[in-house]
């Protein structure tokens, strides 16, 4: 068992409190939702945290909210259980609660929270692993140093964000609330991402990302999460995506979303392949060409165990054709 | 499996342990604590071959808490290892031979400051060339891990039996081909431990996780130079060991000199990273298999060349590569049998002992070739292997003899109950069958002492005391034991309490592996038992007025036989017995070891090594997903010819734990190693076993009858049937799919890759 380090523990009971303590503390504070990524990071000594702030205690950052003219607000500190049961959820945003249900295992969606799972930092072979262990080699980009052991002469760290989450939101055009002392900003989610597998995300220090809403559900919508690991629990996603479809009453598709997880630095969009389906039939041969787009987009690097990325290639177009047509039936 | 003979012999019960364990009562060597106890930690090389040139322990034993630092240095430098002639671990090295290889171990109160203190020893390292791959470790100039062993081959095992040419020669059929199957890990729940105590009159008490505390005993004295009886070594529980906790580790050199030099208890737990990537793991196999067939199905000659990467240290290779080509020669009659093997050291993490012991690699290669050479000559693959099976009586080319063997049973009955003939070669629904046979041994015959022992005292009040040397690591043989004793003590398994093992008190044993257990600690124990129950019988036939050959011990009770009403409870004959005559104890002690076994011969390998052997058959029902390559396992039948079943619900809990592990080697399981010979992947989440949602269900169809050798006729399951699961698994896919994966795990991409060349080539 490899425990954590030394480190102090906040646990404020206000948005504000915990805001103005992220401001005082800087960069050596690191937020706490359920633990499941920052905790194991800090046993591998990933991160080093000085003080981890709990927001676990925050009421206003807890609880889904569903109005069918507003749409859906879902507070950062959701777990992800109560995503997978919410019936609302269930019911109008199936993908979100197909990916809440996906994720890692039962018991990890009882601890890990949206917000976290948004904020999932990326993953590498060579990252994910105990101190003793990396110093078997140089410190690589993401450890702050100068070398990629997977991609080499990388100028940028090749880590991949494997956050369900994301990819099912950003189909419904999900916008997350940031907070911090100064103020709040909103981002559309998709923007969220910065396309660094070293600082995957472009929330600041002192930053809380506390809210993420939703459009209302259109009528004669679909949508779906599929996703490849080894084993059908535990793992994190090789290859992964999201697709929401708007159908007109004659069947043609009018608006389309396609997003692909777990390829790259961040949810990776494929407006090629949302094209393809625009304004047309959601037939056999279109969703084809839609998953071919998809593929083509996809360029996962050899940085997980567990398939090579000429396999996880495959199954994005694959997981695509799946997807599309489900939805079409 | 039951029997109306017996009252506890063929009855399904939980094992003895199995409510302290489910209430986590059971203690196990990361539990105990004793006063004053530091906590110990290994340091491990971060080069994969470097020479340690000096250390520099200052700034950690500087740090406060920390006790003591040592080092390759502090050791004596004297070989220790299961095999007198492989030995070559020393505790610490002076030379690291792979990423991890422990070089120094620190003391301290508490885990952080002994961490703390790691990161502040600095090793001055003379970086030597590394090499990784067998076949180039055994070229001329590759670098040389061990100055004893050239071009690394640690051991090079050869048989010729027969005449393989004159057989090939006779064959209307020769096929051949090459495999390969994958390093992996042992995967227990419970990572290895030691807790050391050393006193004031210069002994060494260790609480260990260990599959043989008398090994551990013998390799710690020779390496700290102190007499054997100045150790001892005591088992609590075990949290598994699948062969992994045989030998001595490095943890427990470190922690005895560390408990030494501090004048303190110390205890060492290896992280879930140690566990994996500093222990043992499987050794990887390239196997080569030649077999030439008659028209009929008859097997008239095998050639088997093996090359096995043994990582950085020998651990068992003699007695792998042994049992690697022996192995090939115990489910099928086959008249000519050549073998080549060959254990080569490289740059990596240690092989050594895992479940099936070298047989699973050429099972899965030579039961893969089965089923092509099947094809080839257009014969059923079940149809092939009943017309090869050995039978009861048969004495193989090698001398190895079969008192009992029911593998034609085994294969008739399971291909029946899968409905075998139903269900094959119906590719158009990508669902196959395929199957497997094996055979193995019931405790190979050692060189050195093979006998289990086993001591029964009987209480005043009735209750039984069992001690034993045989390590229970969760397999379940001290239930095994209880059941024994209860059974010819007539009284129930929770009157009986079971001791073992401690190297002090209990019988000298060799300890848990080759599945000897049950066929020797079970023999032992019912000799052990049968002496108490004379003993009784004596004075209840006195008491009674009646014959000594005409008590019966049932339910508690000690009869008359025919005669229901003249009894005495077994407490009360037991505190009577002990007033009687001289007033002497009721003590059983047993010894036992094969006397059918013969030695094998140095030069011609002739003999017999095994009192019985285990036969089974294992069918697999896959269904592919062609467009994925996907593999999801349906269905298990097995037929294991594992004698007579001493208690169903242990086969059934090894049947599936076979089913398990299997899916887990045949998909899922590997040891992935960096390009500098560092393991990959040395965590739960990315080692990966199979989970409940991989496995499928397992039936077994009754196959054996008692062996004439083994306790009530018992033979083993622990190891035999493993080794048939993932040829079983790969056979079925070829049914289904019409690819053959020749190299493990098979992963989706290998089934599409195969596909794919399937598609060009029918084209073309």
């Amino acid at each position: 068992m490899i425990r954590l380090p030394k480190m102090d523990h906040a646990a404020p009971s206000t948005l504000i409190d915990a805001c103005s303590l992220m401001r005082e503390q800087g960069e050596k504070a690191r937020l706490l939702g359920g633990g499941t990524d920052l905790l194991v990071a800090s046993k591998l000594r990933n991160v080093k945290p000085s003080l981890v702030v709990s927001l676990g205690g925050i009421p206003e950052l807890r609880g889904i909210r569903f109005d069918e003219k507003e749409g859906l607000r879902i507070g950062a500190m959701t777990t992800l259980n109560e995503l997978r049961y919410d019936p609302n959820v269930v019911g109008h945003y199936p993908a979100l609660a197909e990916a809440a249900a996906s994720v890692g295992t039962t018991q990890l969606q009882y601890m890990g929270t949206l917000g976290g799972n948004l904020c999932l930092d990326t993953r590498c072979m060579y990252y994910n692993q105990s101190e003793p262990w990396r110093k078997s080699r140089a410190v690589c980009l993401k450890m702050g140093g100068d070398v990629c052991h997977v991609v080499p002469k990388a100028k940028k760290c090749y880590a991949v964000f494997s956050g369900d989450m994301a990819p099912a939101l950003i189909v419904y055009e999900a916008q997350v609330k940031l907070v911090d002392s100064a103020g709040q900003r909103t981002v559309n989610l998709k923007d969220l991402y910065t396309g660094d597998g070293k600082s995957p995300n472009q929330i600041k220090p002192g930053e809380i990302l506390s809210d993420v809403t939703i459009p209302p559900p259109v009528e004669k919508q679909g949508s779906t999460y599929l996703k490849y690991r080894v084993r059908g629990s535990i793992d994190f996603p090789l290859a992964g995506v999201a697709v929401r479809v708007t159908l007109k009453d004659s069947g043609i598709c009018q608006d389309c979303r396609i997003v692909l997880n777990a390829v790259s630095f961040g949810p990776v969009p494929v407006p090629d392949a949302e094209n393809v389906l625009k304004g047309r039939e959601l037939k056999e041969d279109f969703i084809d060409q839609a998953a071919e787009q998809a593929t083509k987009a996809a360029h996962p690097v050899a940085n997980a165990i567990g398939a090579t990325p000429s396999y996880r290639r495959k199954m994005i177009g694959i997981l695509t054709r799946r997807a599309l047509m489900s939805l079409a039936n | 499996m039951g029997s109306e003979t017996y009252s506890q012999v063929g009855k399904a019960q939980p094992q003895i342990d199995a409510l302290a364990k489910a209430t986590g009562q059971a203690k196990y060597t990361a539990d105990f604590n004793l006063p004053r106890m530091l906590v110990g930690k290994l340091l491990g090389s971060p080069h994969p071959h470097a020479r340690v040139l000096s250390v520099d322990a200052s700034k950690a034993i500087a740090l406060k808490g920390v006790k003591a630092v040592v080092t390759g240095r502090d050791v004596l430098g004297k070989k220790y290892g299961m095999f007198k002639s492989r030995r070559d671990e020393t505790g610490l090295a002076l030379k690291a031979r792979y990423v991890g290889d422990p070089v120094a171990a620190v003391a301290a109160v508490d885990e952080e400051t002994a961490l703390e203190a790691l990161d502040l020893i600095s090793i001055e390292y003379d970086v030597l060339p590394a090499v990784f791959d067998p076949e180039e470790a055994m070229k001329e100039g590759a670098p040389q891990l061990h100055d004893e062993y050239e071009r690394n081959v640690v051991a090079d095992t050869h048989y010729d039996f027969g005449d393989a040419d004159a057989g090939f020669k006779e064959s209307d059929h020769i096929r051949e081909d090459h495999f390969f199957m994958q390093p992996n890990s042992h995967g227990c729940m419970e990572p290895r431990g030691v807790l050391v105590d050393y006193d004031i009159t210069g002994k060494f008490t260790m609480w260990t996780s260990t599959q043989s505390p008398f090994h551990v005993r013998r390799d710690t004295s020779r390496a700290l130079g102190i007499p054997l009886s100045k150790v001892r070594i005591i088992k609590p529980h075990v949290g598994g060991g699948f062969g992994g906790k045989i030998e001595t580790h490095p943890m427990h050199i470190a922690a005895a000199l560390l408990a030494m030099k501090t004048a303190r208890p110390v205890q060492i737990i290896l992280s879930r990273e140690e566990e994996i990537s500093i222990t043992r793991i499987r050794a990887a196999m390239q196997i080569h298999v030649k077999t030439g067939v008659r028209k009929d199905g008859a097997i008239m000659a095998q050639y088997v060349k093996i090359i096995a990467d043994s990582g950085a240290y020998s651990s068992t290779s003699i007695m792998m590569m042994y049992n690697a080509g022996l192995s090939c020669m115990i489910p099928y009659r086959i008249p000519n049998f050549k073998y080549d093997g060959y254990q080569v050291y490289t740059n990596k993490a240690v092989s050594g002992p895992f479940r099936g012991h070298g047989a699973n690699q050429p099972r899965f290669a030579v039961e893969s070739q089965l089923d092509m050479i099947a094809e080839d000559i257009n014969m059923d693959p079940a149809a092939l292997r009943l017309r090869n099976a050995s039978q009861t009586g048969d004495t193989t080319i090698s001398g190895l003899n079969f008192v009992s063997c029911e593998l034609s049973r085994a294969i008739e009955e399971s291909t029946k109950k899968a409905e075998w003939d139903k269900k094959r070669g119906r590719k158009e629904t990508n669902r196959g069958i395929g199957m497997a046979c094996g055979g193995f041994v019931c405790g190979a015959r050692g060189a050195g002492h093979t006998a289990s022992g086993t001591n029964i005292h009987v209480n005043e009040d009735g209750g039984v005391t069992v001690l034993s040397g045989a390590s229970d690591i969760g397999q379940g043989c001290n239930s095994m034991m209880a059941q024994i004793t209860a059974e010819e003590l007539g009284i129930p398994v929770s009157d009986v309490t079971v001791i073992a093992a401690d190297t002090e008190t209990t019988p000298i044993d060799p300890g848990t592996f080759s599945s000897r257990v049950t066929f020797y600690s079970g023999n032992a124990t019912l000799i052990a038992a049968r002496q108490v129950k004379s003993q009784l019988a004596e004075i209840a036939a006195t008491l009674m007025e009646a014959s000594a050959d005409d008590i019966l011990f049932r339910d508690k009770k000690v009869f008359v036989k025919g005669s229901p009403d003249r009894f005495i409870p077994f407490g009360e004959l037991v505190k009577r017995a002990e007033g009687f005559g001289h007033g002497r104890l009721i003590i059983g002690q047993g010894q036992w070891a094969p006397t059918n076994t013969q030695f094998p011969d140095r030069k011609t390998k002739w003999g017999n090594v095994s009192g019985s052997y285990s036969f089974s058959t294992q069918i697999a029902e896959v269904e592919v997903d062609r467009e994925t390559g996907q593999v999801k396992v349906l269905d298990v039948t097995i037929g294991d010819d594992c004698g007579q079943v001493i208690n169903p619900m242990s086969v059934e809990g090894q049947a599936e734990g076979s089913v398990y592990m299997g899916i887990g080697h045949a998909f899922l399981e590997q040891t992935i190693f960096g390009d500098n010979g560092q393991m990959m992947n040395p965590s739960f989440l990315d080692f990966k076993m199979a989970t409940p949602l991989e496995c499928a269900p397992a039936t077994m169809v009754e196959v054996g009858k008692p062996d004439p050798i083994g306790p009530y006729g018992a033979k083993e399951i622990g190891e035999g049937l493993l080794i048939t699961s993932v040829p079983a698994i790969v056979n079925a896919i070829y049914d289904a799919v019409g690819v053959r994966i020749k190299e493990l795990p098979v992963t989706p991409e290998k089934i599409l890759d195969a596909l794919e060349k399937k598609e060009t080539e029918g084209k073309s």
